[in-house]
């Protein structure tokens, strides 16, 4: 090949052409096979020298952020994208439509009568079904809006990260709640608890030194012992000197129950 | 000539084999502790499951290359802070990106490093708009002090190796070739600046990156992930 067009490919992979040169190269990528087989091998191994650089081992709380990011982006997806919401879009315009005809029967042939009974009886339960969806979609619209809030929290620069550590109870757990100075609210990531029970659920906690902890959410782990939530204080998280996780009945409590803490930390 | 040893080669291949290729289908456990099961899921494996919203395949592959991927960041932009945004960046791209992903057009380490070269040398150009003395002291040029920027980390033994096989190819390289290559790769400049920041004519820059480049090709032929 031509030192001219090798020198244009080579620099051209290595991202240190002029803009002049560069669309010289990629005018003859467009008309030469062989020039673009060439740029092709030459983009891969070009990040061999990648390898060069002296690795660098990243701070824990790094990975805790991005897979707490990742975490709320999977809870945001579903409905953004918007297969669940469309089906029951679809579902709501397919039982408008047995409502009428069920109306439309009862009214114009008095032999249909038993059988019009029957479809009233339908009508309810899938209008029972259509409450049901609807709550669904509320819970995951709340579940977007508490996705999105999670999201913008953890990309701002004025996030910080306390770590929570499991206590005797949970000694597998860890905790990480990140916080903006100023803000009430915070997000929580938790791993490694055990799901509960019906009957009991896991709650947050916030304190000020020497004084009673104040109550905030609750929520339940995934199978894997997973959850992330945002949580809200009664006043800026920072003015807190102490979080703390509890088992509680799943009402929750308005004060912690002994001996029930699996996750503890400092602000 | 370059010198690797017969049992380099073959630790490397086999090695190579468990990254590069997805022969087998390997469980981990939820700690992304890699169970007794002899070969870890292969990188192509893994962003197959990425792909598929599979958050602890993206936890692996994080714990396999996020120190390659932070002294990358660190080399090209000099400022902690700035390299580990990057890099948590490089990571939520391969997420959002995995379906894009073909492995059959390559190989997931090139393709994740061009991420954060890229988004590297977009910072560092954004900076370049605000100079930063350091790349103007003659005295202490950035290039030369960058391996002492930050203790060796024992990471990967796959990577480790890969590694060490570049740096033994660059060895064969001429000094002003493995300049010209460097900056080529690490600074964000283009030939013309290089040439300028060195006192060397251009026309000598666009030959030692070429020859470098090619030289360095032929050495590593069919011994890093290309292959």
């Amino acid at each position: 090949m031509d030192t001219q067009i090798q020198e244009l490919i080579t620099g051209y992979v290595l991202g240190g052409l002029e803009a002049a040169e560069a669309e010289q190269l990629e005018a003859l990528v467009a008309r030469d096979d062989s020039v673009r087989t060439e740029v092709q091998l030459l983009q891969d191994q070009v990040h061999q020298l990648a390898l060069l650089a002296t690795p660098v081992q990243p701070p824990a709380v790094l990975k805790q952020r991005l897979m707490a990011r990742v975490a709320a982006s999977q809870q945001k997806q579903p409905v953004r994208a918007s297969a669940r919401p469309t089906a029951a879009r679809s579902l709501s315009w397919a039982w408008a439509g047995v409502l009428a005809l069920v109306v439309a029967l009862g009214g114009w042939n008095v032999a249909l009568r038993n059988e019009n009974a029957s479809l009233r009886e339908t009508n309810l339960n899938l209008a029972q079904e259509l409450d049901t969806t609807r709550a669904v979609r509320e819970t995951l619209a709340q579940q977007v809006q508490s996705g999105d809030v999670a999201v913008q929290f953890l990309i701002s620069p004025a996030t910080t990260a306390r770590k929570l550590e499991g206590t005797q109870s949970a000694p597998k757990a860890s905790g990480t709640m990140f916080m903006q100075p100023g803000n009430d609210e915070a997000v929580l990531v938790v791993d490694g608890l055990q799901p509960l029970p019906e009957g009991s659920t896991y709650q947050f906690w916030l304190a000020r030194a020497n004084q009673q902890p104040v109550p905030s959410n609750t929520f339940k782990v995934d199978a894997n012992g997973h959850a992330y939530l945002v949580v809200k204080a009664t006043a800026q998280v920072n003015d807190f000197s102490q979080v703390m996780i509890t088992i509680e009945p799943a009402a929750g409590s308005s004060v912690p129950s002994d001996g029930a803490t699996v996750l503890q930390g400092s602000l | 000539m370059l010198s690797i040893s017969w049992r380099s080669i073959r630790v490397f291949r086999f090695a190579s084999g468990i990254h590069s290729g997805d022969r087998n289908v390997v469980p981990y456990d939820s700690d992304n502790q890699r169970t007794s099961e002899p070969e870890p899921p292969g990188d192509n494996l893994l962003m197959q499951r990425v792909a598929k919203g599979d958050e602890k395949a993206l936890s692996v592959l994080y714990d396999r290359y996020s120190a390659t991927v932070l002294g990358i960041a660190l080399k090209i932009v000099r400022q902690r802070e700035l390299a580990e945004e990057i890099t948590q960046e490089a990571f939520w791209r391969v997420w959002q990106r995995a379906g894009t992903f073909d492995t059959s057009r390559g190989n997931f380490a090139p393709w994740l490093f061009g991420i954060v070269r890229n988004l590297s040398i977009d910072e560092l150009r954004r900076r370049r708009a605000r100079p930063q003395p350091v790349y103007d002291d003659p005295e202490r040029p950035w290039f030369a002090d960058l391996a002492d920027d930050s203790a060796d980390v024992e990471g990967d033994a796959w990577l480790h190796e890969q590694r060490d096989i570049v740096r033994t190819a660059m060895q064969e390289l001429s000094p002003e070739q493995r300049e010209a290559l460097e900056l080529a790769y690490f600074s964000g400049l283009t030939q013309r600046e290089i040439a300028e920041k060195l006192g060397n004519p251009l026309g000598t820059i666009k030959t030692r990156v070429r020859l470098g480049l090619l030289k360095l090709r032929d050495l590593l032929q069919g011994q890093l992930w290309n292959d």
